[in-house]
Protein backbone atom coordinates (compact mmCIF):
# COMPACT_ATOMS: atom_id res chain seq x y z
CA UNK A 1 0.00 0.00 0.00
CA UNK A 2 0.98 3.56 -0.40
CA UNK A 3 0.28 5.97 2.43
CA UNK A 4 -1.88 5.20 5.40
CA UNK A 5 -2.96 7.82 7.87
CA UNK A 6 -2.85 5.28 10.64
CA UNK A 7 0.55 3.92 9.91
CA UNK A 8 3.01 6.63 9.10
CA UNK A 9 6.09 4.50 9.41
CA UNK A 10 7.53 1.30 7.97
CA UNK A 11 6.07 2.24 4.67
CA UNK A 12 7.52 -0.12 2.08
CA UNK A 13 6.72 2.24 -0.76
CA UNK A 14 8.44 5.31 -2.05
CA UNK A 15 5.70 7.71 -3.11
CA UNK A 16 6.42 11.09 -4.63
CA UNK A 17 3.49 12.86 -2.96
CA UNK A 18 3.77 13.00 0.83
CA UNK A 19 0.77 12.16 3.03
CA UNK A 20 0.41 15.68 4.39
CA UNK A 21 -0.39 16.97 0.90
CA UNK A 22 -3.15 14.41 0.47
CA UNK A 23 -4.69 14.58 3.91
CA UNK A 24 -6.85 17.48 2.81
CA UNK A 25 -8.80 15.10 0.61
CA UNK A 26 -9.75 12.91 3.52
CA UNK A 27 -10.72 15.91 5.61
CA UNK A 28 -12.90 16.95 2.73
CA UNK A 29 -14.42 13.48 2.51
CA UNK A 30 -13.03 12.53 -0.87
CA UNK A 31 -12.93 8.76 -0.64
CA UNK A 32 -9.53 8.44 1.01
CA UNK A 33 -9.14 4.77 0.10
CA UNK A 34 -8.48 5.91 -3.43
CA UNK A 35 -5.55 7.87 -2.26
CA UNK A 36 -4.01 5.86 0.53
CA UNK A 37 -5.32 2.38 0.74
CA UNK A 38 -3.90 0.94 -2.39
CA UNK A 39 -3.52 -2.73 -1.59
CA UNK A 40 -2.46 -5.10 -4.28
CA UNK B 1 9.74 34.07 12.85
CA UNK B 2 10.60 37.07 10.67
CA UNK B 3 13.53 37.90 12.92
CA UNK B 4 14.75 34.33 12.77
CA UNK B 5 14.57 34.36 9.00
CA UNK B 6 16.42 37.64 8.89
CA UNK B 7 19.11 36.24 11.10
CA UNK B 8 19.36 33.23 8.88
CA UNK B 9 19.68 35.40 5.80
CA UNK B 10 22.41 37.39 7.46
CA UNK B 11 24.27 34.21 8.22
CA UNK B 12 23.93 33.08 4.62
CA UNK B 13 25.26 36.38 3.36
CA UNK B 14 28.28 36.08 5.62
CA UNK B 15 28.91 32.53 4.51
CA UNK B 16 28.46 33.50 0.88
CA UNK B 17 30.97 36.32 1.31
CA UNK B 18 33.33 33.76 2.78
CA UNK B 19 32.79 31.63 -0.28
CA UNK B 20 34.25 34.21 -2.61
CA UNK B 21 37.56 34.01 -0.75
CA UNK B 22 38.35 30.70 -2.29
CA UNK B 23 37.81 32.03 -5.79
CA UNK B 24 35.75 30.76 -8.64
CA UNK B 25 35.78 27.03 -9.25
CA UNK B 26 37.98 26.08 -12.13
CA UNK B 27 36.45 24.00 -14.83
CA UNK B 28 39.86 23.41 -16.29
CA UNK B 29 40.56 20.19 -14.45
CA UNK B 30 43.90 18.46 -14.77
CA UNK B 31 44.00 15.61 -17.29
CA UNK B 32 44.33 13.14 -14.41
CA UNK B 33 41.25 14.57 -12.71
CA UNK B 34 39.36 14.48 -15.98
CA UNK B 35 40.26 10.83 -16.39
CA UNK B 36 39.02 10.02 -12.93
CA UNK B 37 35.65 11.60 -13.56
CA UNK B 38 35.36 10.84 -17.26
CA UNK B 39 31.86 10.09 -18.42
CA UNK B 40 31.30 6.61 -19.69
CA UNK B 41 30.49 8.17 -23.04
CA UNK B 42 27.84 6.67 -25.29
CA UNK B 43 27.55 3.33 -23.55
CA UNK B 44 26.41 0.20 -25.26
CA UNK B 45 23.91 -0.40 -22.51
CA UNK B 46 20.31 -0.56 -23.66
CA UNK B 47 17.10 -0.43 -21.63
CA UNK B 48 14.44 -3.13 -21.55
CA UNK B 49 11.27 -1.15 -21.01
CA UNK B 50 7.95 -2.83 -20.24
CA UNK B 51 5.07 -0.41 -19.99
CA UNK B 52 1.72 -1.65 -18.68
CA UNK B 53 -1.79 -0.26 -18.60
CA UNK B 54 -3.23 -0.60 -15.12
CA UNK B 55 -6.70 -0.01 -16.61
CA UNK B 56 -7.53 2.14 -13.58
CA UNK B 57 -7.40 -0.89 -11.31
CA UNK B 58 -5.24 -1.69 -8.30
CA UNK B 59 -3.56 -4.82 -9.64
CA UNK B 60 0.05 -4.48 -10.72
CA UNK B 61 1.58 -4.56 -13.21
CA UNK B 62 -1.58 -4.77 -15.39
CA UNK B 63 -1.67 -5.34 -19.13
CA UNK B 64 1.62 -5.11 -21.07
CA UNK B 65 1.07 -2.54 -23.83
CA UNK B 66 4.55 -1.49 -24.95
CA UNK B 67 7.73 -3.51 -24.84
CA UNK B 68 11.22 -2.39 -25.78
CA UNK B 69 11.42 -1.41 -29.43
CA UNK B 70 7.63 -1.35 -29.95
CA UNK B 71 6.10 1.61 -31.76
CA UNK B 72 3.98 4.17 -29.95
CA UNK B 73 0.74 2.98 -28.39
CA UNK B 74 -1.13 6.23 -28.88
CA UNK B 75 -1.87 6.16 -25.14
CA UNK B 76 -0.23 9.39 -24.01
CA UNK B 77 0.73 8.30 -20.49
CA UNK B 78 2.18 5.01 -21.74
CA UNK B 79 4.27 6.67 -24.43
CA UNK B 80 5.51 9.34 -22.03
CA UNK B 81 6.40 6.65 -19.46
CA UNK B 82 8.33 4.78 -22.15
CA UNK B 83 10.27 7.82 -23.34
CA UNK B 84 10.95 9.10 -19.84
CA UNK B 85 12.19 5.68 -18.66
CA UNK B 86 14.59 5.74 -21.61
CA UNK B 87 15.95 9.13 -20.56
CA UNK B 88 16.45 8.02 -16.96
CA UNK B 89 18.15 4.81 -18.12
CA UNK B 90 20.43 6.91 -20.31
CA UNK B 91 21.41 9.24 -17.46
CA UNK B 92 22.56 6.33 -15.32
CA UNK B 93 24.05 4.32 -18.20
CA UNK B 94 25.75 6.99 -20.29
CA UNK B 95 26.86 9.30 -17.48
CA UNK B 96 27.53 6.88 -14.63
CA UNK B 97 28.03 3.54 -16.39
CA UNK B 98 25.12 1.84 -14.63
CA UNK B 99 23.21 -0.92 -16.40
CA UNK B 100 19.61 -0.30 -15.27
CA UNK B 101 18.30 0.10 -11.73
CA UNK B 102 20.08 -2.97 -10.38
CA UNK B 103 23.21 -2.45 -12.53
CA UNK B 104 22.46 -5.85 -13.98
CA UNK B 105 20.13 -4.92 -16.82
CA UNK B 106 16.83 -5.48 -15.05
CA UNK B 107 13.70 -4.61 -17.08
CA UNK B 108 12.15 -1.22 -16.42
CA UNK B 109 8.60 -2.17 -15.49
CA UNK B 110 6.07 0.63 -15.23
CA UNK B 111 2.30 0.87 -14.92
CA UNK B 112 0.31 3.89 -16.03
CA UNK B 113 -3.37 4.47 -15.24
CA UNK B 114 -2.84 2.97 -11.80
CA UNK B 115 -6.22 3.14 -10.01
CA UNK B 116 -8.78 5.81 -10.73
CA UNK B 117 -8.12 9.44 -9.74
CA UNK B 118 -5.00 8.25 -7.97
CA UNK B 119 -2.92 11.14 -6.67
CA UNK B 120 0.51 9.59 -6.55
CA UNK B 121 3.37 7.82 -8.26
CA UNK B 122 5.58 5.27 -6.55
CA UNK B 123 8.33 2.70 -6.73
CA UNK B 124 7.13 -0.42 -4.92
CA UNK B 125 10.47 -2.19 -4.74
CA UNK B 126 10.02 -3.85 -8.12
CA UNK B 127 8.35 -1.41 -10.48
CA UNK B 128 7.11 2.13 -11.07
CA UNK B 129 3.39 3.00 -10.95
CA UNK B 130 1.76 6.26 -11.98
CA UNK B 131 -1.73 7.50 -11.21
CA UNK B 132 -3.45 9.99 -13.46
CA UNK B 133 -4.23 12.41 -10.64
CA UNK B 134 -7.77 13.47 -9.79
CA UNK B 135 -7.56 16.57 -12.00
CA UNK B 136 -8.03 18.82 -8.97
CA UNK B 137 -5.01 18.30 -6.75
CA UNK B 138 -2.87 16.76 -9.48
CA UNK B 139 -3.25 16.73 -13.23
CA UNK B 140 -0.60 14.14 -14.09
CA UNK B 141 2.42 12.25 -12.80
CA UNK B 142 4.06 11.64 -16.16
CA UNK B 143 6.67 14.33 -15.84
CA UNK B 144 10.38 13.66 -16.36
CA UNK B 145 11.63 14.66 -12.91
CA UNK B 146 8.89 12.54 -11.31
CA UNK B 147 9.82 9.51 -13.42
CA UNK B 148 13.50 10.10 -12.63
CA UNK B 149 12.65 10.39 -8.94
CA UNK B 150 10.79 7.08 -8.87
CA UNK B 151 13.43 5.21 -10.83
CA UNK B 152 16.14 6.67 -8.61
CA UNK B 153 14.39 4.97 -5.66
CA UNK B 154 15.11 1.75 -7.51
CA UNK B 155 18.78 2.68 -7.95
CA UNK B 156 19.02 3.58 -4.24
CA UNK B 157 17.43 0.28 -3.24
CA UNK B 158 19.96 -1.69 -5.32
CA UNK B 159 22.85 0.44 -4.05
CA UNK B 160 22.48 -0.75 -0.48
CA UNK B 161 19.32 1.21 0.31
CA UNK B 162 18.50 3.98 2.73
CA UNK B 163 15.94 3.20 5.44
CA UNK B 164 12.77 5.10 4.57
CA UNK B 165 12.36 7.03 7.80
CA UNK B 166 13.88 10.03 9.55
CA UNK B 167 17.22 11.33 8.22
CA UNK B 168 18.10 8.26 6.14
CA UNK B 169 14.61 8.42 4.64
CA UNK B 170 15.00 12.12 3.87
CA UNK B 171 18.31 11.28 2.17
CA UNK B 172 16.51 8.60 0.17
CA UNK B 173 13.97 11.23 -0.90
CA UNK B 174 16.63 13.85 -1.58
CA UNK B 175 18.81 11.58 -3.71
CA UNK B 176 15.67 10.62 -5.67
CA UNK B 177 14.92 14.34 -6.19
CA UNK B 178 18.53 15.02 -7.23
CA UNK B 179 18.55 12.37 -9.95
CA UNK B 180 14.99 13.28 -10.96
CA UNK B 181 16.03 16.89 -11.46
CA UNK B 182 19.27 15.85 -13.19
CA UNK B 183 17.31 13.70 -15.65
CA UNK B 184 15.23 16.73 -16.55
CA UNK B 185 18.18 19.14 -16.73
CA UNK B 186 20.05 16.72 -18.98
CA UNK B 187 16.96 16.17 -21.13
CA UNK B 188 16.63 19.92 -21.63
CA UNK B 189 20.41 20.45 -21.90
CA UNK B 190 20.31 23.11 -19.17
CA UNK B 191 23.29 24.24 -17.16
CA UNK B 192 22.91 24.58 -13.40
CA UNK B 193 22.22 28.31 -13.52
CA UNK B 194 19.58 27.90 -16.24
CA UNK B 195 17.60 25.11 -14.54
CA UNK B 196 14.57 25.85 -12.34
CA UNK B 197 15.48 23.05 -9.88
CA UNK B 198 11.81 22.16 -9.44
CA UNK B 199 10.63 18.61 -8.92
CA UNK B 200 7.25 17.85 -10.45
CA UNK B 201 6.82 21.15 -12.21
CA UNK B 202 3.35 21.60 -13.68
CA UNK B 203 1.80 18.49 -12.17
CA UNK B 204 -0.38 20.34 -9.65
CA UNK B 205 -4.05 20.84 -10.53
CA UNK B 206 -5.16 23.94 -12.46
CA UNK B 207 -6.65 25.64 -9.39
CA UNK B 208 -3.74 24.94 -7.07
CA UNK B 209 -1.51 27.89 -6.29
CA UNK B 210 1.90 26.38 -6.81
CA UNK B 211 4.60 25.66 -9.34
CA UNK B 212 5.72 22.18 -8.36
CA UNK B 213 5.97 19.57 -5.62
CA UNK B 214 9.33 20.74 -4.36
CA UNK B 215 11.98 23.34 -5.07
CA UNK B 216 15.64 22.48 -4.59
CA UNK B 217 16.67 26.07 -5.23
CA UNK B 218 14.27 27.49 -2.64
CA UNK B 219 12.84 24.71 -0.47
CA UNK B 220 9.55 25.76 1.11
CA UNK B 221 8.38 27.84 -1.85
CA UNK B 222 7.06 25.24 -4.32
CA UNK B 223 3.42 25.88 -3.42
CA UNK B 224 1.26 27.93 -1.10
CA UNK B 225 -2.37 27.03 -1.42
CA UNK B 226 -5.60 27.14 0.58
CA UNK B 227 -6.19 23.46 -0.04
CA UNK B 228 -2.62 22.13 0.08
CA UNK B 229 -1.25 24.55 2.61
CA UNK B 230 2.32 25.78 2.51
CA UNK B 231 5.29 23.81 1.25
CA UNK B 232 6.89 22.79 4.59
CA UNK B 233 10.42 22.11 3.37
CA UNK B 234 13.32 23.69 5.27
CA UNK B 235 16.65 24.43 3.61
CA UNK B 236 18.74 24.76 6.78
CA UNK B 237 19.31 22.48 9.79
CA UNK B 238 18.05 25.27 12.07
CA UNK B 239 14.60 24.51 10.66
CA UNK B 240 14.84 20.72 10.64
CA UNK B 241 11.31 19.41 11.25
CA UNK B 242 10.90 16.78 13.95
CA UNK B 243 7.68 14.87 13.27
CA UNK B 244 6.25 11.36 13.18
CA UNK B 245 4.25 12.31 10.08
CA UNK B 246 5.56 11.32 6.65
CA UNK B 247 7.84 8.58 8.05
CA UNK B 248 9.59 11.21 10.13
CA UNK B 249 9.42 14.00 7.58
CA UNK B 250 11.19 12.21 4.73
CA UNK B 251 9.64 14.54 2.12
CA UNK B 252 10.10 17.56 4.38
CA UNK B 253 13.70 17.50 5.58
CA UNK B 254 14.91 16.32 2.17
CA UNK B 255 14.88 20.06 1.43
CA UNK B 256 18.17 20.39 3.35
CA UNK B 257 20.34 17.96 1.34
CA UNK B 258 18.46 19.04 -1.80
CA UNK B 259 19.55 22.60 -1.25
CA UNK B 260 23.13 21.55 -0.52
CA UNK B 261 23.25 19.82 -3.90
CA UNK B 262 21.75 22.86 -5.60
CA UNK B 263 24.33 25.18 -3.98
CA UNK B 264 27.20 22.88 -4.90
CA UNK B 265 26.06 22.52 -8.52
CA UNK B 266 25.52 26.24 -8.98
CA UNK B 267 28.86 27.12 -7.35
CA UNK B 268 30.59 24.84 -9.84
CA UNK B 269 28.47 25.91 -12.78
CA UNK B 270 28.12 23.84 -15.92
CA UNK B 271 26.11 20.69 -16.30
CA UNK B 272 24.95 19.50 -12.91
CA UNK B 273 24.62 15.87 -14.02
CA UNK B 274 28.33 15.76 -14.79
CA UNK B 275 30.70 16.47 -11.88
CA UNK B 276 28.08 17.02 -9.12
CA UNK B 277 25.95 14.11 -10.36
CA UNK B 278 28.97 11.81 -10.58
CA UNK B 279 30.04 12.76 -7.08
CA UNK B 280 26.55 12.03 -5.72
CA UNK B 281 26.32 8.78 -7.65
CA UNK B 282 29.75 7.64 -6.51
CA UNK B 283 28.89 8.55 -2.90
CA UNK B 284 25.72 6.47 -3.13
CA UNK B 285 27.70 3.48 -4.43
CA UNK B 286 30.24 3.71 -1.62
CA UNK B 287 27.97 4.74 1.29
CA UNK B 288 27.22 1.25 2.61
CA UNK B 289 25.08 2.56 5.48
CA UNK B 290 21.28 2.23 5.19
CA UNK B 291 20.85 4.28 8.36
CA UNK B 292 23.07 7.16 7.27
CA UNK B 293 22.43 10.58 8.80
CA UNK B 294 22.77 13.85 6.90
CA UNK B 295 26.32 14.30 8.18
CA UNK B 296 27.26 10.72 7.27
CA UNK B 297 26.05 11.46 3.77
CA UNK B 298 27.78 14.84 3.61
CA UNK B 299 30.99 13.08 4.66
CA UNK B 300 30.56 10.49 1.96
CA UNK B 301 30.00 13.12 -0.73
CA UNK B 302 33.21 14.90 0.34
CA UNK B 303 35.14 11.62 0.22
CA UNK B 304 33.67 11.01 -3.19
CA UNK B 305 34.65 14.52 -4.36
CA UNK B 306 38.19 13.98 -3.06
CA UNK B 307 38.40 10.69 -4.91
CA UNK B 308 36.98 11.97 -8.17
CA UNK B 309 38.42 15.46 -8.35
CA UNK B 310 41.50 15.18 -6.15
CA UNK B 311 42.19 15.86 -2.49
CA UNK B 312 41.62 19.49 -1.65
CA UNK B 313 40.26 20.23 -5.12
CA UNK B 314 38.17 23.37 -5.46
CA UNK B 315 35.20 21.03 -6.00
CA UNK B 316 35.76 19.42 -2.61
CA UNK B 317 36.16 22.84 -1.00
CA UNK B 318 32.96 24.12 -2.64
CA UNK B 319 31.09 21.06 -1.54
CA UNK B 320 32.16 21.52 2.06
CA UNK B 321 30.95 25.11 1.86
CA UNK B 322 27.61 24.02 0.43
CA UNK B 323 27.06 21.63 3.33
CA UNK B 324 28.11 24.32 5.79
CA UNK B 325 25.60 26.74 4.28
CA UNK B 326 22.72 24.38 5.05
CA UNK B 327 24.02 23.93 8.59
CA UNK B 328 25.99 20.71 8.24
CA UNK B 329 29.59 21.14 9.27
CA UNK B 330 32.01 18.48 8.13
ZN1 LIG C 1 10.10 9.47 -3.36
Amino acid sequence: MCFSLNCSHHNPLNCIVPPYMLRVLELRGDEPWRIWRASY
Amino acid sequence: MARKLLKQNEKVREERAEMTDIGAPHHELSPAALNRIAAQGESKLKPDRQIHDGQYKAALPGKLIRSEGDTETGIADADTAYDAAGQVFSLFADEYGRNSLDDDGMPLVATVHHRRNYNNAFWDGKQMAYGTGDGKLFRTFLELSVVGHEMAHGVIQYSGGLLYENQSGALNESIADVFGSLTLQRGLALEAHEADWLVGRGILGPDINGAALRSMKAPGTAYSDDLLGQDPQPWHMDHFVVTTDDNGGVHINSGIPNHAFYLFATYLGGKAWEIPGRIWYHALQSLNNPMASFSDWADQTIKSANELTGNGSSEAVMLRRAWKLVGIAI
